[in-house]
């Protein structure tokens, strides 16, 4: 059955508005008026990838980094790859702006933003809120403590080796 | 994401995931859809249910177009117990189109969502959701697109 006839089958018990506020439903089109659609289609889409200001390409792309960040803490395991230094490194490459530029945008030296890269030093919740006002306010402080949660969980769960030591300096352990 | 109640107010969380291959005989067998879902399977398709609920509420179909960076959106339906002006609950087109606009950001289209809606329903679409109108095509991205995310996803 077409589209057609089940917007017409709709229509005999709701409203036009009533279909819209539950439903959205396609044209339905021919070979030949899909094709055409296809192009007009095409043709939009290219129009508004060429008007786009590079404010609206920063925009757009901190938006991917923030929902890729939120779905990367929400639905997927522990990857050391995808650690505090790798987002801010997709995000310092966001601005197009040199390390010095960027580490003056957010107030802190380049050195610090250069360890911040490297993975070398954790940063702290001042840092976040820098982030998180420095994006506008579209990459929420919170996920990027999030992002250190995640990793702190890994940590913590597997590190049997510092759990052995730690264990070996305990005295009067319960036992039950 | 929450649905609302539009006696009550009440609000209920909700969430979206893609749709199981076992999905699609409770769909049959739940008498509440009328587009044949079966057709859909060569696009993506999304369900919307209550959380840790099993019930379908909504489901959503869509297309992927990676060369032309965008999103394009081929059916959304409400269950028919939300549908009209007896529904339990609002909000659940509304939220499928806010999580199709999030997908097309996380794919870096900007987040662009196209349409090509039947010509009698453009208005409403324009009204509701903010799409623009190209011909007989919508589309919405950018700023609109994020607005409809804080307002159906966020809020």
């Amino acid at each position: 059955m077409s589209y057609e006839h089940h917007y017409q089958e709709m229509r005999k018990t709701l409203t036009d508005q009533e279909i819209a506020e539950s439903t959205l439903i396609s044209a339905d089109l021919t070979e030949a008026e899909k094709k055409e659609n296809d192009e007009a289609l095409r043709k939009i889409r290219f129009e508004r990838l060429a008007q786009m200001t590079s404010e609206q390409k920063i925009y757009a792309d901190l938006l991917q980094l923030r929902f890729q960040l939120e779905d990367y803490l929400m639905d997927s395991p522990f990857d050391p790859g995808k650690n505090f230094a790798h987002y801010l490194s997709r995000y310092v490459h966001i601005f197009h702006k040199t390390s010095k530029q960027f580490a003056e945008d957010l107030g802190i030296h380049v050195s610090r933003l250069s360890r911040l890269l490297n993975g070398k030093e954790m940063p702290n919740v001042e840092l976040m809120y820098r982030l998180e006002s420095h994006s506008g306010e579209l990459i929420p402080a919170l996920l990027w403590w999030k992002l250190l949660v995640k990793k702190q969980e890994f940590d913590i769960t597997n590190n049997n080796e510092q759990r052995k030591v730690e264990k070996g300096k305990v005295k009067n352990a319960f036992s039950y | 994401m929450k649905l609302i109640n539009p006696i009550t107010q009440e609000s209920h969380e909700a969430q979206i995931l893609p749709l199981d291959a076992d999905d699609y005989e409770a769909i049959a067998n739940s008498g509440q859809f009328d587009f044949d879902w079966t057709k859909e399977k060569i696009y993506q398709i999304y369900k919307l249910t209550l959380n840790d609920e099993e019930e379908i509420l909504g489901l959503m179909s869509l297309i992927d177009v990676p060369y032309e960076l965008r999103i394009h959106l081929n059916l959304i339906e409400s269950a028919k117990k939300h549908q009209g002006r007896e529904k339990k609950l609002e909000g659940i087109p509304g939220c499928l189109i806010a999580f199709a606009t999030r997908i097309a950001f996380n794919q870096g289209y900007n987040g662009f969502v196209s349409l090509t809606p039947k010509t009698r329903l453009i208005d409403y679409y324009v009204q509701q959701y903010g799409f623009s109108q190209y011909g007989r095509n919508l589309a919405i991205d950018g700023e609109a697109s994020m607005n409809l995310i804080k307002k159906y996803l966020l809020s």
